[in-house]
């Protein structure tokens, strides 16, 4: 009986964390990137869940977004603790593909380094996609990722 | 043997009331809320679900317009905006949903301009009719009637009334009534027009006349989704808006290429940030009278709609 209570115990425990580990990120790491971006105004927010089952899937997601001509855009990424180096968030567009020659990038290709944000001027109204994917050969453990997207400002 | 046989059972009942729970986690909480057939509906052609809620979900948010405005250095109007009791007859959910996106635009142009002394009776509005639409539970009513009544709050609020339209928008989506969420899009692009060509109308400036004549381009992606649904009322919204469509057939955009650059420079915490300038550009070609038609078009086509 005591063995069975341990494995209704231990059953919840890891019941738990995969219904957690296999979700979007919390609310509060939304929060939190939404309120990093200094001076710029929140419009919308791109929260995804991560894990790389194999190495050939394709992990995250993409969204699109119409930006507007003439506007200064923030992108800002936010992952929680650990995971900083490993996720990429990318805009791009049918012209500009997303593994080629994107708008771009929170890591950059030339130096091999990861930015938490960049901004974007904008001089044609159009569709965009923005998408949040682990790097390749990473992830082998559940995580999330959340992108921002602000106002910066119209370019004078 | 008896005792064992019986915590099996009690171990099986416990798993089996967790996977319950977990499984309404994952997909919506109202998935056995019965809706009316005016509420859920079928598309009456065949158009890729996803491919729709795409178009749908890139429209942009409810507070880019208003945020244009206020960088284009106008000072902020009440005249502008909708009466929130104005929503109170709509009766149907094609109304509903419809000036839930009138109230959301506004509610940004108030947050935006920081007038939280006016916020709360758009929130006590968008409360009533986000419940009627059974999307209440993505409004937490409690928490922005604080953060509104407290100013220092105010890019919480912000934040807050932004991500409670786009659960909304996301949940009607994800739960086939992808019409709703067309007419909530519909509604905050509309009143976002009316407030920018409103201003428009007072100030001369070439940042909003050019946002103006771009929104041909949104309005042909808009069309096609709201013809696809059936009923007088998306009959007479689509009329309404191919009037419109037609007062912007005079605008002409083209464009010009260009090199994009990639500019780096020290922000005030010392950190380096990137700009990314988008080589080449778009260019919007309106005469004075054919923006003031457009003005005067989505003058009486929001003010038809909101006494609808």
């Amino acid at each position: 009986m005591k063995r069975l209570f341990i494995i209704l115990v231990f059953a919840i425990l890891c019941f738990g964390q995969v219904t957690t580990a296999d979700a979007q990120c919390k609310q509060q790491l939304v929060y939190q990137c939404a309120s990093q971006t200094e001076k710029a105004i929140y419009l919308r927010d791109f929260n995804t869940k991560l894990k790389r089952e194999k190495d050939v899937d394709e992990t995250g997601m993409k969204w699109t977004v119409v930006l507007n001509k003439g506007t200064q855009y923030k992108f800002s990424l936010c992952t929680p603790d650990g995971f900083q180096d490993q996720v990429v968030l990318t805009l791009y567009d049918s012209e500009h593909p997303e593994n080629s020659k994107p708008w771009g990038s929170t890591f950059d290709n030339s130096t091999k380094t990861d930015r938490k944000s960049f901004d974007f001027l904008c001089n044609k109204t159009a569709m965009y996609y923005v998408s949040i994917r682990l790097k390749p050969g990473v992830g082998d453990k559940k995580s999330c990722a959340v992108g921002v997207l602000s106002f910066v400002g119209k370019s004078r | 043997m008896i005792m064992r046989k019986k915590w099996y059972i009690s171990l099986a009942f416990v798993i089996t009331t967790m996977l319950q729970f977990n499984c309404s986690g994952c997909g919506s909480d109202d998935e056995h809320i019965e809706f009316k057939e005016e509420e859920k509906q079928e598309t009456n052609v065949k158009f890729d679900p996803d491919a729709m809620n795409e178009i749908i979900a890139s429209f942009s948010s409810p507070v880019e317009m208003a945020a244009t405005i206020q960088n284009s250095g106008v000072p902020f109007s009440t005249k502008y905006l909708i009466n929130p009791e104005v929503t109170d007859n709509y009766t149907t959910s094609f109304k509903k949903a419809l000036g839930l996106g009138f109230l959301s635009a506004d509610l940004g142009y108030l947050n935006v301009y920081s007038k939280t002394s006016q916020i709360l009776e758009y929130l006590v509005a968008i409360r009533k009719i986000s419940e009627d639409l059974k999307v209440g539970q993505f409004f937490d009513f409690a928490l922005l009637k604080r953060l509104a009544t407290t100013a220092e709050n105010i890019d919480s609020l912000l934040i807050m009334s932004v991500q409670s339209y786009q659960n909304m928008d996301e949940h009607l989506r994800n739960n086939q009534r992808s019409n709703l969420s067309a007419l909530l899009v519909t509604g905050v692009w509309i009143e976002s027009l009316y407030l920018i060509t409103q201003v428009s109308k007072e100030v001369d400036n070439p940042e909003l006349k050019d946002r103006i004549g771009e929104q041909k381009n949104i309005l042909k992606n808009l069309l096609p989704i709201l013809k696809l649904f059936q009923g007088k009322e998306y009959e007479q919204l689509v009329q309404y808006l191919e009037e419109l469509d037609n007062v912007y057939d005079f605008v002409k955009i083209s464009y010009e290429e260009g090199e994009t650059e990639t500019k780096t420079y020290i922000d005030s915490y010392g950190q380096e940030q990137t700009v990314i300038c988008q080589g080449g550009q778009s260019v919007i070609s309106m005469t004075n009278e054919e923006l003031q038609e457009i003005i005067t078009t989505t003058e009486k086509i929001r003010n038809k709609l909101i006494a609808l």
